[in-house]
């Protein structure tokens, strides 16, 4: 694992020379990274962040990115931009943290209860990701069969998809909304965990 | 005109002092006045004062220009105080060197020939043949030079020999001869110091003049004096002419009071006069001061003599006499009595200087008085507002607050041509009421009263009531009280704006340069005149850039160096 770390670590830092490109022109822009005063002016300066953050995931998988801005496989924080000497204070992270969750674009990563100041990005709601799911179940021909959680996030026949090497607990989040219309079933292993699904 | 000598210095300008010369005092930025008329290029330099002479060396090129002047010609000395912008003077008297003086010398060497003989005794103590100026030595003897013995006439009297006939044949070679007293060293006739040992040539004066006579054309070539002509009128030629001859000089003092400067060359004067008299009347007194110097009492019996005087100069004592720890000693002291009368005139310069300040303070009001009678004049009115004057604070207060408008209006507007005041755009004025409040009491309130910042705001009030309809008091932020005229508020926003998207990311001080370049060039446009550089305080601009940012208008970067200003480009209200 640590070998197949360091390539990676190179292909971010490559992607990260563009991702300021590949981002907004706001990105850019110095006023981004101070708290502006003006309430209706800070608003937009938030979603302005919002955006930006979704944008940056979706372009390059962060499925998760820690509280301080920074993805879990990379140690680039998208809240300090290199190239015009800016970062964001801590406090004005926080704000744009509670404004995301508050608009459920992010969701606080869960381990045995507990938060650990690690956010799953959601580029798409809980309710399109249920959707693309049940689309794969229906084009792959899976109904009415058992598949495990692990096979939807990682198995070759969900490559094409969008949702392939989602994190399996943010899976399971997204298949919450299936089993409510009674439209899968979740079977549990003896601890009560979910660990496969069956689509009806 | 030949009261000027040439003065050496050393290449870093400082005066070569003769041998027993000692200087007393110096004195910076003098200018140099024959009769009343300047001597060019003598107008700055600085000026010394040693125990012989008057110095003068010239800041510019002080190898070349300087000059010195003779204690021994200076009839007397005179001093006129400064008044307004005439600086201190002091006049320098010069003895003259005329036709008639130069006959009364010859006739004193045609009677004083038979009078000069030359006596020889051997002394009966040490066996020093000495010599003495005096015929009969029965009546006076004379003191030993070798041990200072005055001796009994009878032990000398076979040892008398009076040559009288040999120095006679000498008399007239002699005279015209510059010989020393004290060592027989034939001088060069211009020379009034001895060479060898700087004993004073007392007859050297008379001889000088003899040699000048005989060779008119003996002037010193370094010497370079010209003086300054008013007009080249044939008149004033004539004049000038007549001014070659004047028997004063001046020294004009340009910085100092050059009281202290007046007082010490007095002394110095006075000193050496005595030193004169000392040296040309007796022998017997001149070798008193050489060998008993200070003495007061041979065995009990009071010596004669003018020793106190030496005590109340003390600067001029040579210390030639005295060798190793005793010179030393007699040096400091004679430095700490220097340093004492520095001091003491210390104070008086002091005073003296007080005396200015109160002066310039009579002379600002005068100007102002003046300038109140002459209404027509268009420049800075400066009544002078003085609570006493007024019978009730309203009025006062009323006073006040025209002064303060017209104040404010001059001080940024002023030379903007009547032209440009038609045109609205360069009439815009906003200042804070604590930047004026310390401007006004800083440049018009000193030495009448400063006002309380009550009284600023209240008089301030009072513009509307007064037909003063410029310029209001307004709130900007609601905090800050500014004096504006209207809409110079919503124009500067604007301006602000403008620069900012010309220049994202201006700081403050930035942005105060450019807005004021700014509106400069704008109305240089306008005008072809500079209008005031700080037409914007950074106050003013300050309180404004919030106000944009409050408003949304403008976005800030803060950083470490400071706040950074954006236009607001992206997130539109």
């Amino acid at each position: 694992m640590n070998e197949t770390n360091e390539p990676t670590r190179n292909e971010d830092n490559t992607s990260s020379g563009d991702q300021s490109s590949s981002l907004p022109a706001t990105y850019s822009f110095p006023p981004l990274y101070t708290r502006q005063p003006n309430v209706m002016i800070r608003k937009q300066q938030i979603n302005a962040w919002i955006d930006i953050i979704l944008q940056f995931a979706q372009l390059h998988k962060y499925w998760i990115i820690s509280q301080d801005g920074t993805p879990v496989s990379s140690n680039l924080s998208i809240f300090n931009n290199e190239s015009i000497q800016r970062s964001v204070p801590q406090v004005f992270i926080d704000e744009i943290w509670s404004q995301m969750i508050q608009e459920k674009k992010a969701l606080p990563v869960q381990e045995h209860h507990k938060n650990i100041n690690q956010y799953f990005i959601l580029w798409k709601d809980i309710q399109s990701w249920a959707s693309i799911i049940l689309q794969w179940f229906e084009d792959f021909n899976k109904l009415n069969q058992v598949v495990t959680i692990y096979e939807l996030s990682q198995s070759d026949e969900t490559m094409e998809y969008e949702f392939h090497q989602m994190p399996e607990s943010l899976l399971k989040v997204c298949l919450k909304p299936l089993c409510k219309r009674n439209r899968a079933t979740m079977l549990n292993d003896e601890h009560g965990t979910p660990i496969a699904i069956k689509v009806v | 005109m030949q009261c000027w000598k040439f003065m050496t210095t050393t290449s870093s300008g400082q005066p070569i002092l003769r041998e027993n010369e000692k200087d007393i005092l110096m004195d910076q930025s003098v200018g140099l006045y024959h009769g009343k008329l300047k001597i060019t290029n003598r107008q700055s330099g600085r000026i010394y004062l040693t125990s012989q002479r008057i110095i003068y060396i010239d800041d510019l090129s002080p190898t070349k220009l300087s000059l010195s002047l003779e204690l021994d010609d200076i009839k007397k000395i005179d001093y006129s105080s400064s008044f307004l912008r005439r600086s201190a003077k002091m006049i320098i008297f010069i003895t003259k060197n005329n036709n008639n003086n130069d006959n009364t010398a010859q006739d004193d060497t045609m009677t004083n020939l038979e009078e000069i003989t030359s006596t020889t005794w051997v002394c009966p103590f040490c066996m020093v043949t000495n010599e003495s100026i005096y015929k009969d030595l029965s009546s006076e003897i004379p003191t030993c030079e070798n041990c200072g013995i005055t001796p009994d006439f009878q032990m000398i009297k076979s040892s008398i020999n009076i040559s009288s006939q040999v120095f006679n044949t000498k008399e007239n070679s002699k005279k015209n001869e510059n010989v020393c007293p004290a060592c027989t060293f034939i001088n060069h006739p211009q020379i009034g110091i001895c060479e060898i040992c700087g004993t004073r040539l007392s007859n050297s004066s008379k001889i000088r003049l003899k040699a000048n006579k005989k060779f008119k054309s003996l002037e010193d070539s370094r010497l370079q004096l010209k003086l300054e002509k008013h007009s080249n009128s044939d008149e004033d030629i004539n004049k000038n002419t007549e001014a070659l001859n004047v028997e004063f000089v001046q020294l004009s003092f340009r910085k100092s009071d050059g009281l202290l400067f007046f007082e010490a060359s007095e002394k110095a004067l006075r000193n050496f006069k005595i030193n004169n008299i000392d040296t040309t009347n007796s022998n017997d007194n001149k070798r008193k001061q050489i060998f008993n110097q200070n003495l007061a009492s041979i065995n009990g019996i009071k010596v004669k003599g003018d020793n106190d005087i030496d005590n109340e100069l003390p600067f001029l004592e040579t210390n030639l006499k005295k060798i190793g720890i005793t010179s030393l000693e007699k040096s400091r002291e004679n430095q700490l009595l220097n340093n004492n009368i520095l001091f003491n005139n210390a104070l008086s310069d002091l005073n003296s200087l007080m005396n200015l300040a109160t002066k310039i303070e009579r002379l600002y009001r005068n100007k102002n008085i003046s300038e109140n009678n002459q209404k027509s004049l268009p420049a800075i009115p400066s009544l002078i507002i003085d609570r006493d004057k007024f019978y009730n604070k309203d009025l006062f207060l009323d006073e006040i607050a025209r002064e303060i408008y017209d104040f404010a209006i001059s001080e940024f507007t002023t030379s903007r041509n009547p032209s440009s005041k038609n045109s609205s755009k360069s009439k815009h004025i906003i200042i804070t009421l604590v930047d004026l409040y310390a401007m006004y009491n800083k440049s018009m309130r000193i030495g009448i009263g400063l006002i309380s910042p009550l009284e600023m705001k209240e008089a301030c009030q009072r513009f509307g009531k007064l037909g003063l309809n410029e310029l209001k008091l307004t709130t900007i932020n609601k905090r800050v009280l500014c004096l504006s005229t209207s809409n110079s508020f919503d124009y500067l926003k604007e301006e602000i704006l403008r620069i900012l998207t010309d220049n994202p990311g201006c700081d403050l001080l930035g942005l105060t340069n450019l807005i004021n370049n700014n509106t400069n060039s704008v109305n240089n446009t306008n005008t072809s005149t500079d209008t005031t550089a700080n037409a914007w305080t950074m106050g003013v601009i300050t309180e404004t850039l919030q106000n944009c940012v409050n408003e949304g208008d403008l976005l800030i970067d803060e950083q470490i160096s400071g706040i950074h200003y954006y236009g607001n480009i992206y997130w539109k209200i």
